[in-house]
């Protein structure tokens, strides 16, 4: 390091500059080193050809330093002019200058421009960073930013001397604005974020026009210097949330930042069991939502999932689709939901259990429906269903990576395999199909892919409990798992919030039905000390 | 240590350790057991064993005879008998879905505590099902009587006792538990629906060789009959009949429909029947609900019982005239049906007390419960002396809310 800090001090001229540079990238060739000749002087400009847009240099860049030396040349002979025709009244015409009145302005004006000014190209660059037509222009000293940092962001680096200033000509590298891949919604807004970390900032910031909502920058991973922006409302959340969070992110140390899910994953450390402590959307609605209850997203670059924390439970089972709806018909959906939770971690294990230990707790003719379709299949129920759940997983994985053009092959195959085959097979049983396809249909009804991968780990831990003790297995497990989620806490805020512990008020407005818009007027306690949404005005109440 | 713990679980699931795993492969689900006794003493169970096909073999042709397995054991002890049909049968015997034990009435006469107790006892077994008298027959027979609407005789019997107590009223469905708390009770009997074989009318000419078979089957001893497709008897049906009663947990007799009815009306387990005058006019109400209410007392060294019964009925079936009944009819029509559940209910507890000579009303728990200063005095002479004594009071009070229910346009 001290080497390189030393070798950077001793560059002196745009030649030693553009030598370290070179040296450092090992000549890559998608490095473009482009000399002006400004008077008698160069001025480089060097960018990487893949992270710009040549356009933009050559229309903007090229073109403000070949003006602005256009301007030097013109000063200069206006300079010689001048010293020319003064020299020249001086020496020759040797007229009263105070007489020359109309000449004098002329003259003295001229003068006064370009009197203190000597021609000095050493302010080029100052010139150049106001003159030239592009926003984002900023001068950089070596010693203390990393010039390849900009150069690889898309940054035009005009070198002369030892000054440098970056200008951004960065390529349209990114993806346009498209509509949600996972969480879609049938009404409500249709857009979602990016991989362009601005253009993600830029939907959260067109949703809340306020000067509160703070966005705290950083760049973290040594090499990849991803930006990492946490966004939070200043007067909703809370300060020590924010603090928390800030100083978490600082201490990140990591090579690269691929992925939001590499910040979740060091912020989530903590986290012992499997459910997500942090929702990850790709919905700016739903950030913004979540903003305005007091909770803290991190936005980062190249990623299209924004991080939101803290996250209880009940985030992941209910859907921003609700707030688009009637708020009477979301309490089914709600309904529904719920139930969809519980089968599809207990709907395997349950049958298991019924079917091997506690057949007595099955109706008699359900009970001879079930045996006469186990009738013929040679393995024990628990082989069978781990035997299903697998294959259902394969084919899910397999479906998730699959081109497009082959989904439908894969499709058919997996009914094929999946449903009729292997039932005449006698592999499987009719019912075990119906099981774990009500169980994986119900698992899927929960947009975030982490709750989702979450509630398959406790479907198979239920399943092995329910195999090894039935029904009182399953009991075990549930006890299990109520252990697990109540003590869980994501950002020191506990994960079963509103179920435990418990809040009425909360329970009674959101947790079955959705709130409805205009009658709640106050936010959550848990997250934020600013609960008054807005005042009641009852002469608006009509 | 996490080692262990993983080989541990593996073998316990691989093993399928723990024990009370059993696959629903290796279960023969019971639906039924009869028991009967042979001139030696021992007990002869019969057990249905439910045999379900698998569902795409196609064909819809298999019959009950497919459907089920009947095994037939003789042991001394109901819990032998049972075991040893394991001998025979490929799998484990699984008694927690019966649904019907029935007995002969040579056990329900001699041994019903000995028969009764293994099913009480059993860990595994069931507790819900029916506990019928096999009325004339022999339980064996009667299971293997082949049923038309539901393929498993099983089924059919059940399910006819339990219609008949909702919509017939001459029988209970008394599951195991409601026997039990009778058996034990103090101050109370047993009563037990009954089924009875008849045979069809039209195939007369089969007759001798049916009980031919009958004949054999009683008497053959230890007689196994794997697959009974032989066996089940054709052409014979099987019906649901009165209420048989106990005296001391020994089975006396049978009682008659309406003592039936009134049997059922007095424990309030009256769900819906049918009453029917034929005097001049025929009259027949249809009971929407029917409540009885007990009331012991003591008065002047008198033990008094007021029975109160109060019920509503529509009209079902008149006899007289079409249309809507003018309400100075209906007045009679009530009085006409007050007076008949009187008399059925007044013929009842004299029969009780005089002929049957067991307490079918239930009055010693009802003393008991109520009544128990009084009771304790006498506890010991209770049936001796005091119970046929006791005063009946008996008050029915049957209304015709209806106008006998035509109000269609047509």
């Amino acid at each position: 390091m001290e080497q390189i800090e030393e070798k950077i001090r001793n560059l002196k001229t745009s030649e030693d500059i553009i030598k370290y540079i070179k040296e450092s990238t090992f000549d890559s060739p998608d490095m473009v080193y482009r000399e002006i000749n400004v008077l008698n002087d160069t001025i480089y400009a060097v960018y990487n050809e893949a992270m710009t847009d040549t356009d933009i240099i050559s229309n903007f860049v090229v073109k403000s330093i070949i003006s602005i030396s256009d301007d030097y040349k013109k000063e200069m002979q206006l300079n010689t002019i001048t010293n020319e025709l003064d020299n020249y009244i001086d020496s020759n015409l040797k007229v009263d200058k105070s007489k020359i009145n109309k000449k004098q302005r002329v003259y003295d004006n001229l003068n006064k421009k370009y009197q203190d000014k000597e021609i000095n190209m050493d302010d080029i660059i100052d010139a150049l960073s106001k003159k030239i037509s592009i926003s984002k222009v900023k001068k950089i000293d070596l010693s203390s930013e990393d010039i390849f940092y900009y150069i690889y962001s898309g940054f035009t680096c005009i070198i002369y001397n030892k000054d440098i200033l970056v200008v951004e000509t960065k390529g349209n590298i990114d993806r346009a604005i498209s509509t949600p891949m996972t969480e879609n919604t049938i009404k409500g807004p249709k857009d979602s974020f990016t991989e362009n970390y601005q253009i993600n900032l830029a939907l959260i910031r067109k949703r809340i026009k306020s000067e509160k909502l703070v966005l705290d920058e950083s760049k973290i991973g040594r090499r990849s210097k991803t930006k990492v922006g946490v966004l939070y409302i200043s007067d909703i959340a809370k300060g020590e949330l924010v603090a928390d969070i800030k100083k978490r992110l600082k201490k990140i140390d990591i090579d690269a930042i691929l992925d939001s899910n590499y910040i979740l994953e060091i912020l989530e450390s903590s986290n012992k069991s499997a459910f997500p402590t942090m929702i990850s959307t790709e919905r700016p609605d739903l950030v913004s939502l979540y903003l305005l209850e007091g909770r803290v997203a991190i936005v980062v670059e190249n990623s299209p999932l924004t991080l939101v924390l803290p996250a209880f439970m009940e985030d992941f089972i209910n859907n921003m689709d609700d707030y688009y709806q009637k708020s009477q018909d979301v309490t089914i959906t709600k309904i529904v939901r719920y139930i969809a939770f519980f089968i599809t971690i207990f709907t395997p294990a349950v049958y298991i259990s019924l079917i091997t230990f506690n057949q007595e707790a099955i109706p008699t003719e359900l009970l001879l429906s079930f045996v006469s379709q186990r009738k013929g299949v040679p393995f024990p129920a628990f082989f069978e269903a781990i035997l299903m759940i697998l294959s259902f997983e394969i084919l899910r994985e397999g479906d998730y990576r699959v081109p497009n053009a082959a989904g439908n092959t894969l499709s058919i195959v997996g009914a094929l395999i999946l449903g009729d085959a292997a039932v005449s097979a006698g592999i499987v049983s009719p019912i075990m199909i119906i099981v774990i396809a009500i169980t994986t249909i119900s698992g899927l009804m929960f947009p975030d892919i982490n709750m989702s991968n979450s509630l398959r780990i406790w479907r198979l831990v239920f399943l092995i409990f329910a195999s090894l003790a039935g029904l009182i297995g399953v009991g075990v497990a549930t006890l299990f798992l109520i252990t697990k989620v109540s003590a869980t806490s994501s950002f020191t805020k506990p994960y079963s919030y509103p179920v435990s512990p418990i809040n009425f008020k909360v329970l009674k407005d959101r947790f079955i039905k959705r709130e409805n818009v205009s009658e709640v007027k106050y936010r959550e306690r848990m997250l934020t000390n600013n609960i008054t949404k807005y005042k009641v005005n009852r002469s608006n109440n009509s | 240590m996490r080692y262990k713990i993983i080989v541990i679980i593996m073998a316990m699931i691989l093993l399928n350790g723990l024990n009370n795993s059993r696959e629903l492969n290796d279960l023969a689900i019971v639906s039924a057991i009869g028991i009967d006794k042979v001139e030696n003493g021992n007990f002869k169970v019969s057990a249905i064993v439910l045999n379900p096909e698998k569902q795409d073999s196609g064909s819809s042709s298999s019959s009950a005879s497919n459907k089920m397995i009947v095994y037939e054991r003789e042991a001394p002890s109901v819990q032998e008998a049972i075991r040893n049909m394991i001998l025979e049968s490929p799998k484990r015997l699984y008694l927690a879905h019966m649904e019907l034990l029935l007995v002969s009435e040579e056990v329900a006469k001699k041994d019903l505590v000995n028969a009764l107790d293994f099913f009480i006892r059993d860990n595994e077994g069931s507790n819900d099902f029916l506990f019928v008298i096999s009325k004339g027959t022999s339980p064996s027979q009667t299971l293997q009587v082949k049923t038309q609407a539901e393929e498993i005789p099983t089924e059919n019997i059940v399910k006819s006792i339990k219609a008949s107590n909702k919509y017939v009223g001459i029988t209970t469905n008394n599951l195991l538990d409601d026997t039990l708390e009778n058996l034990l009770e103090e101050g109370e009997e047993v009563v037990m629906p009954s089924i009875v074989v008849v045979k069809s009318d039209k195939n007369e000419k089969d007759e001798s060789e049916s009980s031919g078979q009958e004949n054999s089957g009683t008497t053959g001893g230890e007689q196994e009959q794997g697959s009974s497709n032989s066996s089940t008897q054709e052409d014979e049906k099987i019906l649901v009949d009165t209420l048989a009663y106990f005296k001391d947990n020994e089975f006396k007799g049978y009682m008659t429909k309406e003592e039936s009815m009134a049997y059922t009306i007095l424990r309030n387990k009256f769900k819906g029947g049918v009453i029917q005058i034929d005097k001049e006019d025929r009259l027949v109400a249809e009971f929407v609900q029917c409540k009885a209410n007990l009331t012991p007392k003591y008065e002047n060294g008198q033990y008094i019982m007021d029975i109160e019964v109060k019920g509503i009925c529509n009209i079902a079936e008149t006899g007289k005239k079409l249309g809507n009944v003018d309400y100075k009819s209906i007045e009679e029509y009530e009085k006409l049906i007050s007076q008949e559940l009187y008399t059925y209910i007044k013929q009842y507890v004299d029969k009780c007390t005089n002929e049957y000579d067991s307490d079918l009303m239930g009055y010693g728990k009802i003393f008991r419960e109520k009544l128990n200063k009084e009771y304790i005095k006498v506890k010991d002479v209770f049936y001796k002396e005091i119970f046929k004594n006791i005063k009946t009071n008996i008050n029915v009070n049957i209304e015709f809310p209806n106008d006998g229910g035509i109000n269609k346009k047509w």
